[in-house]
């Protein structure tokens, strides 16, 4: 058969797509960082000016905590169980101004997009695993090291409350 | 618009009552009242990510709008004056009242700069070059929906000391009170704040002296009103707007103050009538005659305070000399102005608050300053006005 004679079949809208778009990687990761938010009751809200070092800040009780979020279809741990995270320089600048170290969140997806999410007999699953790391001063470009072990669920984000809290010192 | 620092915030929030704890690795915790503390980290400023969601929080403890608090903390070296058109119903005015509003606060602007330097009730075209300078740095606000509002903008320089004073005051007075001379300096103004202060002062002096009495003003009106700085100019000027009205039944001028500097003693806001108009245009008629006089009367903040009888059990009273920061013949001065024992209590109160003082005398030139011995009137503008409270 010669290549080009075939006619690629349209995808109808709203069907899901076979290969990953990044905007919509983006999209779906956020959404499932919300979900996580809800499910403790924490609220968040878009950094203003939104300069691109960070995508949101989520409410501490007395402060706010600043987070990247990322996702990617190849994250590949070596032997060390890490893995370099390519990020700009000038992200880093920026994370290095705040009182408060960001942390970025990585949702490793699968690389189709039906992978996503599948409906079982129990109810939705989906097989993302989401990471985190800590935005402070030993961070320098022009990777980020994401360790195997350092899993984002709902429970890091008391984690990181609790730390951010004590942070800003005795009450008045 | 410059950044609102750290250092600004915390000046702000203390004055307005906030307290802090102990600080941790990233910030504070501020409190004021029974409120939930806000956390403010160490280095937030208004350009930081979280500075809204900041200000939201603080507003909310100290139950004001947060667009209010966000306007204080972006205007904290800025006086806005707020001229408004009342009884608008709707978000426009029509375009001959709106004209005649901008020019109002145009020529009360220019008038006010010009008079904030030294009385004048009657300009004729001789506007103070400091004045004019003054002026061109004023900006107009954009307006506001509510009735009609046009903000007008003063940006302050930081205050004008004389440099001469801090060292000569330490020494030659063992018995100088550190409290008094602290609180005494904090009154000092710039140039900016004494023409925005006098605008407000020469309007609440139209209201008290000439509107609330509702009677064809006698010609004694022009000294109390010169010395608010009234001019004929700007009377002429709220005249014009006044009886263009078809929609508004009054105007209203309400001062803004910088949140960092010591606000001006004045009314939180004067409201001119419409049925006004005929009784001040008899006044702007007084306002034409300018008698000469050998006295002065020179205005302004109390910035220094040196005690003459320090031995003296103060509860009787101890004279003193004061020193009263006025513009003389177009340059800033401090005038040196006895006062007797039996004024020690008013003295200390008027300084304490920041009222604006005026004495009335004859001004001496001795080498090294100016002094007034013997002030037949000393008095504060406040007494005359409704302060606000």
């Amino acid at each position: 058969m010669t290549k080009g004679t075939s006619q690629r079949r349209e995808r109808a809208f709203g069907e899901v797509p076979e290969r990953a778009d990044t905007r919509y990687m983006e999209v779906y990761s956020r959404s499932l960082f919300r979900a996580t938010l809800g499910q403790v009751h924490l609220s968040s809200s878009s950094p203003d000016p939104d300069d691109g070092a960070l995508d949101l800040l989520v409410s501490s009780r007395r402060s706010q905590i600043g987070v990247q979020l990322k996702s990617s279809y190849s994250v590949r741990f070596n032997s060390r169980g890490t893995y370099q995270f390519a990020v700009k320089p000038w992200w880093v600048e920026r994370w290095h101004e705040y009182d408060i170290p960001p942390r970025l969140v990585l949702y490793s997806l699968p690389r189709r997009p039906p992978e996503w999410c599948v409906e079982k007999h129990e109810g939705m699953v989906h097989p993302v695993i989401a990471y985190w790391a800590l935005l402070d001063r030993s961070v320098s470009g022009p990777s980020v090291t994401i360790d195997r072990r350092s899993r984002f669920t709902a429970a890091t984000l008391a984690h990181w409350c609790r730390e951010v809290d004590q942070g800003m010192g005795g009450l008045p | 618009m410059t950044v609102t620092t750290h250092a600004d915030l915390a000046r702000y929030l203390k004055r307005h009552g906030w307290r802090h704890g102990t600080p941790g690795a990233y910030g504070s915790l501020w409190a004021i009242d029974d409120s939930d503390p806000v956390g403010i980290t160490h280095s937030l400023t208004s350009a930081s990510p979280d500075w809204n969601i900041v200000v939201q929080k603080l507003a909310q403890a100290m139950r004001r709008d947060a667009d209010e608090v966000r306007r204080d903390l972006d205007h904290l070296y800025v006086d806005e004056i707020e001229f408004a058109a009342t009884g608008v119903g709707t978000d426009s005015i029509s375009v001959e009242e709106g004209a005649r509003l901008f020019e109002m606060a145009r020529i009360s602007v220019r008038a006010t700069a010009t008079t904030s330097r030294g009385e004048k009730p009657y300009i004729r075209g001789n506007y103070s070059r400091g004045g004019d300078a003054i002026v061109e740095r004023v900006r107009f606000g954009h307006t506001r929906p509510g009735s009609y509002v046009v903000p007008v903008l003063f940006s302050l320089d930081p205050p004008l000391t004389e440099a001469a004073r801090d060292s000569e005051s330490q020494g030659a007075q063992p018995e100088l009170d550190r409290e008094i001379a602290t609180a005494a300096a904090e009154n000092a103004e710039s140039d900016q704040r004494r023409a925005s202060r006098t605008l407000v002062q020469a309007f609440a002096a139209l209201d008290v002296f000439v509107v609330q009495p509702a009677k064809d003003p006698s010609p004694s009106v022009v000294a109390p009103l010169a010395r608010a700085g009234v001019s004929r100019e700007m009377v002429n000027g709220i005249v014009d707007f006044l009886k263009s009205t078809e929609d508004a039944s009054a105007m209203r001028a309400r001062p803004n103050w910088a949140g960092a500097p010591k606000p001006p003693v004045a009314p939180a806001q004067v409201t001119i009538e419409a049925e006004a108009v005929d009784v001040l245009r008899k006044t702007a008629e007084h306002l034409r005659i300018v008698p000469p006089h050998k006295h002065e009367t020179v205005t302004g903040p109390i910035v220094g305070v040196h005690v003459t009888d320090g031995r003296r059990d103060r509860s009787l009273g101890v004279s003193s000399t004061i020193e009263i920061q006025a513009i003389r013949r177009g340059r800033l001065s401090t005038i040196h102005v006895r006062t007797s024992a039996h004024q020690w209590a008013d003295v200390n109160e008027w300084m304490r608050k920041g009222e604006t003082v005026s004495a009335y005398g004859v001004v001496k030139s001795v080498p090294g300053r100016l002094e007034m011995d013997a002030a037949e009137d000393l008095q504060p503008l406040g007494q005359q006005f409704l302060t606000a409270d």
